[in-house]
């Protein structure tokens, strides 16, 4: 009987063990190209390097301000972001995003802080600020890239994806692929000298990769709700997006239980939207609040 | 009826339906593929340009 309890503790978190297969899935599928699956033109909400030459499709971010830098309108990136927040919100940071992904399996391992409620919402218009900032930096470079006064050499070599700078799955997947596939580290312990004189920026970009998935072990998914770009853009439409989690206020029992707060990965207070739509900005729809309510109040509404 | 929910909705459904017609005119997913078929340094930060000088 034991093993009969075993699974059906573990089958109360189905939704949760389905999300963590369809991540698995997606990051398999999107850097197919090891396994032979050549580049598609799909185009998805999520952060993926477009530098990587085994990734099969392209993140939206990135495309924007690829196409942005080269003076070109992104229609197709921001259709993609409009389409996206106002159909499923930001459903794609939970299900699909790999960085969203490498967050989640450091947190599930990692020792959880709660962070209190108003500092969680004020952090988060960081993200706002983030997405702002670059894409002012990209429209002056397509500004000046239409009419002819190129600036690409006040932004370095970060001039065509200003956001790559601080982006950590770009380090990951990109930088640092490169950087082991053109055997670039120091091969014996003479060698090790010169780590000091390698550029700044290139430590510089280490060290945001290390906080960006370290301090997941304390704060999951911090990065994704205090300052991705695109997860700052796609929460302004995902306010108003049609697929919502919605709290029933005749099952729930309120304070009494409180797991789904507990629960929530993006630190989203899901009781305070008793009896109506969660429109909270950070709501990823990752579902984790339906896996855990046990009276079954907390449901998925159209 | 939540009047400012839908009509921001609509604003948003607009400038979706607009962008989507733009970027069908202007066939844009082929750029969106083409820049993945190609070799692009954009995210490498200079890499192997500024190592190489360090390394080799």
């Amino acid at each position: 009987m034991p093993i009969i309890n075993t699974l059906k503790s573990i089958l109360k978190y189905r939704i949760t063990i389905l999300r963590t297969i369809v991540q698995i899935i997606s990051f398999i599928l999107i850097f197919g190209g090891i396994f032979g699956i050549a580049a598609t033109f799909i185009i998805l909400p999520i952060m993926t390097p477009a530098g990587n030459p085994y990734t099969t499709v392209i993140g939206a971010w990135q495309l924007m301000e690829i196409m942005l830098t080269a003076a070109i309108f992104p229609f197709i990136a921001i259709a993609i972001i409009l389409v996206a927040s106002l159909t499923v919100g930001r459903m794609f940071c939970a299900w699909v995003c790999p960085f969203g992904f490498i967050s989640d399996v450091v947190s599930y391992i990692g020792k959880r802080r709660r962070v209190p409620r108003d500092i969680n919402n004020s952090l988060y218009k960081f993200a706002l600020f983030v997405a702002a900032f670059l894409l002012f930096i990209d429209f002056s470079i397509a500004y000046n890239e239409a009419v002819g006064t190129s600036i690409y050499s006040y932004f370095g070599e970060f001039a065509r994806e200003p956001s790559s700078f601080i982006e950590p799955t770009t380090i990951l997947f990109s930088m640092l692929f490169w950087y082991f596939y053109w055997g670039l580290y120091p091969k014996s312990l003479e060698a090790l000298e010169k780590l000091i004189d390698y550029p700044p920026f290139f430590w510089f970009r280490i060290f945001v990769l290390i906080l960006a998935i370290g301090i997941n072990y304390f704060i999951p998914r911090w990065w994704c709700r205090w300052v991705c770009p695109l997860g700052g853009a796609m929460s302004v439409g995902s306010r108003y997006k049609f697929l919502k989690v919605y709290v029933d206020p005749k099952q729930c029992i309120g304070e009494r239980c409180g797991e789904c707060n507990k629960v929530c990965p993006m630190g989203v207070a899901v009781l305070d939207f008793r009896g109506r739509e969660i429109s909270h900005p950070l709501c990823t729809s990752c579902m984790m609040c339906l896996d855990v309510c046990p009276t079954n109040a907390i449901r998925l509404k159209i | 009826m939540n009047y400012r929910k839908w009509s921001i909705r609509a604003i948003l459904l607009i400038l979706s339906i607009i962008s989507i017609v733009y970027a069908v005119k202007y066939k844009q997913w082929e750029y969106a593929k083409e820049i993945l078929t190609r070799f692009i340094d954009y995210e490498n930060g200079g890499l192997p340009k500024a190592l190489l000088k360090v390394v080799i």
